[in-house]
């Protein structure tokens, strides 16, 4: 990997330049056009949207719509994925510690024969929505319950987020499709111009 | 928020190390402490022996944790006084300071192949 054509090879150097300009600029541009798109203009709010959470967060909501996650047998086989996930991640003390994770914590993530059905039944009646303590679940690799309850809250004052409350008394979160668009048109922005620059050098 | 983590971090190491022989005495009213505060207090060793010497110090570590919670500039790894370089004994000793030095490009990169998964395992690959 650490050649000396790295540096000698003065064309690809400034192909590698221009990639990283343009990825630390669509990096700057996501938060300002998620700001620019929140319709609560708090600073408090304006806060969290720029944090790089909110980047993940943002990033898991265009994942799921990008790669189609639509139908109730998408989502139980993407529980049954980060359920087998998180045992694994139980059974690797280095991984843990890299992650800064401890083992209650990934066990709580874990979709159980209580959990699961509700999460199932969820997005089969109302496509995308899930309760917030099942999106902290799947998130809960990258972010504390806390984080990601913030940014829901913070997500639906943005009106990036519809939050109801159920019968059982939990929160139902669904997207209302705003953050999904600024990360894939950033990200669309981002490759066409990597895109120009590496067909015409 | 990434040189406010590590300069609280420096100066509770550096008091957490003089506390024990040093109590000051503070005639003005102090922080009050929350029991979500104090729950957290309990299980950060270098907190707890900075409570009763410096809880202006404490009060101040408690923000800092709740602001940079949410902060992307904290879970880097490549900064002075990030998790690598404190070791398991101090993480164990210190769980919510260590909290906000997490790593999480690997969290993110796993995630993102588990929805790729999903997404190929209940159909063809979309091009």
């Amino acid at each position: 990997l650490f050649t000396h054509d790295l540096w000698n090879d003065t064309l690809a150097l400034e192909s590698d330049l221009h990639v990283l300009e343009h990825l630390r600029r669509a990096r700057q541009e996501f938060g300002h056009r998620l700001c620019e798109a929140s319709k609560s203009q708090s600073e408090e709010v304006l806060e969290l949207l720029r944090t790089e959470s909110m980047y993940d967060f943002s990033e898991f909501f265009y994942l799921l719509k990008a790669r189609g996650i639509g139908s109730e047998n998408e989502i139980g086989a993407f529980a049954e994925l980060h359920n087998s996930h998180i045992v694994e991640l139980t059974k690797n003390e280095r991984k843990m510690r890299r992650l800064g994770l401890k083992r209650d914590r990934l066990l709580q993530a874990i979709f159980t024969a209580d959990t699961l059905p509700r999460l199932l039944q969820n997005w089969r009646e109302r496509p995308g929505a899930m309760d917030q303590s099942n999106l902290g679940r799947f998130l809960s690799t990258l972010m504390s319950t806390e984080t990601t309850r913030k940014l829901v809250v913070a997500g639906g004052e943005a009106g990036f987020l519809v939050r109801e409350k159920t019968p059982y008394g939990t929160s139902l979160v669904s997207s209302t499709g705003i953050m999904e668009d600024v990360f894939g048109s950033t990200l669309r922005a981002f490759r066409e111009q990597i895109q120009t620059r590496v067909l015409q050098p | 928020v990434k040189f406010a983590l590590t300069g609280v971090i420096l100066l509770l190491n550096g008091l957490a190390a003089q506390a024990g022989a040093q109590t000051r005495e503070i005639n003005e009213p102090g922080p009050q402490f929350s029991s979500t505060d104090l729950v957290v207090i309990s299980r950060n060793k270098t907190l707890k022996s900075l409570l009763k010497a410096d809880p202006q110090v404490v009060r101040h570590a408690l923000d800092t944790i709740a602001r940079v919670q949410t902060s992307y500039e904290t879970r880097t790894t490549d900064q002075p006084g990030s998790s690598r370089k404190r070791s398991p004994k101090q993480q164990e000793a210190d769980p919510d300071l260590a909290e906000l030095e997490r790593s999480a490009p690997e969290a993110a990169h796993d995630l993102f192949q588990l929805i790729k998964q999903a997404a190929t395992k209940t159909r063809p690959i979309r091009r």
